[in-house]
């Protein structure tokens, strides 16, 4: 059975990145733009961690307060955070068990996702937008994923079961 | 079984976060509504939450202060040189203005009122650029107000909820300024483009503008009072952009100006209704 702090956990960390994500840090606009890909990667882990612990609501709600705070286009960041939650259900399914395998794949998903933010961006201003701070965004973000996810799974109250576990008999 | 996201929630809020995002293209007027109120609801959690972060927050901007003033040491010291001798310079134009206004009889420019308050939340990435500021209804702002970050004017108030309100900054790509640029006084319009610098736009072609030159605002159009300082100009005459005063990277307390747009010069200060709780420059 699942604990109370594990069925919170997913929904708390993303609440908590996408809050510091909009908090004045001194960064330039365009560095600064790495923030809110932080809460990518906590969808994306617990999505693919625990699929049934996250609701679709908790991307949603976070994109839009981020959307707001940022003063961006309102369902931009929403459409983002359900994306990365539709990816990281199925990369769990492709990632291996190492950590190396684990940020290739993500690091595969989160330049699929970097590209359709940049095409949504471009979209909306009907015109190209500047691809500088979207390429900055990919990288500061991939190299955050590897002691980020290492931080969600510590925090993780019930480690991860694979979804093609074996029954097995009981005693 | 193969996990499913969200089940058929999913698509659901995909779809309404794409009719938001066309609603918010079309600059709908619930979008504008929305966006104060639920910044006026999530305001006080993100009050709560700068209180623990503030050292990490106030290390991590002394950081980046630091590693990007470091190579600006020996410019300083040069530049502090030369300020030294204007110094002087001042003090006697000072002097001599004090004389000439005593003869002439002129009025000196009027204080203002003002309200500091604190940025809660900047944007980021390709679309705008603007705060949200810990001052609304309550502390009496309006819409248009002018806003001065340290040495220079910064932002205007865009929208204005119960206990915050939005500003845009001068660098965003839909801020236009009427401003004098030079001795000259030369007429411009200080425009945004997201960049760091904003460009001045429709110079007179007999305008002579040269990099150093201090911008501040005309007045004209009654958006700005006059003599605002907003900083100097940068990059060549032939497309010159503004270095301004104001550091708009990290913005955290800013001041409010009680300026009604439109009203043409500030009236005398005891002309005008003194909001609760606001201090005077001076």
């Amino acid at each position: 059975m699942t604990s109370i702090a594990g069925r919170l956990m997913p929904a708390v960390t993303v609440a908590i990145l996408a809050v510091l994500a909009v908090l004045p840090w001194g960064l330039p606009p365009n560095a600064r733009f790495v923030l809110p890909f932080l809460p990518v990667i906590a969808i994306y882990t617990w999505s693919g961690r625990h699929p049934d612990r996250l609701s679709a609501w908790v991307p949603f709600t976070a994109g839009i307060v981020v959307d707001v705070l940022t003063n961006g286009p309102i369902g931009y960041w929403a459409l983002l955070y359900l994306g990365s939650m539709m990816l990281g259900v199925d990369a769990q399914r492709m990632s291996g068990t190492g950590s190396a395998q684990r940020w290739v794949v993500f690091l595969a998903s989160l330049a699929g996702l970097v590209f359709a933010a940049w095409g949504v961006a471009s979209i909306y201003h009907l015109g190209l937008a500047d691809w500088r701070p979207f390429a900055w965004a990919l990288w500061i973000t991939a190299l955050c994923y590897p002691p980020l996810a290492f931080v969600l799974r510590a925090l993780d109250p019930e480690p991860f079961r694979a979804s093609n576990d074996r029954l097995v008999r009981g005693v | 079984m193969r996990p499913h996201a969200g089940g058929v929630l999913m698509p659901v809020l995909l779809f309404v976060s794409v009719a938001l995002l066309v609603l918010s293209r079309l600059d709908h007027g619930y979008i504008a509504g929305a966006r104060v109120a639920i910044a006026d609801a999530v305001s006080p959690v993100l009050r709560t939450i700068m209180i623990p972060l503030e050292p990490l927050r106030s290390a991590g901007a002394a950081i980046g202060l630091a590693l990007e003033r470091a190579d600006d040491l020996d410019h300083l010291a040069n530049e502090n040189q030369r300020l030294k001798g204007w110094e002087a310079r001042a003090k006697d134009l000072e002097r001599q203005l004090s004389e000439l206004g005593a003869v002439a009889k002129t009025a000196r420019d009027q204080d203002m009122p003002f309200v500091t308050a604190r940025v809660m939340a900047t944007s980021s990435g390709p679309f705008v650029r603007s705060a949200i500021i810990n001052a609304g209804e309550i502390e009496k702002l309006k819409s248009g107000y002018p806003v001065l970050a340290g040495d220079g004017l910064a932002a205007r108030v865009a929208a204005v909820g119960r206990g915050v309100s939005r500003v845009l900054l001068i660098t965003d790509v839909e801020s236009r300024i009427p401003v004098f640029v030079g001795q000259q006084a030369a007429r411009a319009i200080l425009a945004g483009d997201n960049g760091p610098a904003p460009r001045l736009l429709f110079l007179a072609p007999d305008a002579t503008v040269k990099a150093g030159d201090e911008v501040v605002t005309s007045g004209i159009g009654g958006i700005y009072p006059r003599g605002l300082r907003i900083g100097t100009v940068a990059g060549g005459s032939e497309r010159p952009t503004v270095s301004v005063h104001a550091d708009l990277d990290r913005l955290e307390y800013v001041s409010i100006l009680f300026y009604e747009p439109g009203t043409g010069d500030v009236p005398p200060l005891e002309q005008r209704l003194q909001p609760a709780g606001a201090e005077v420059a001076k």
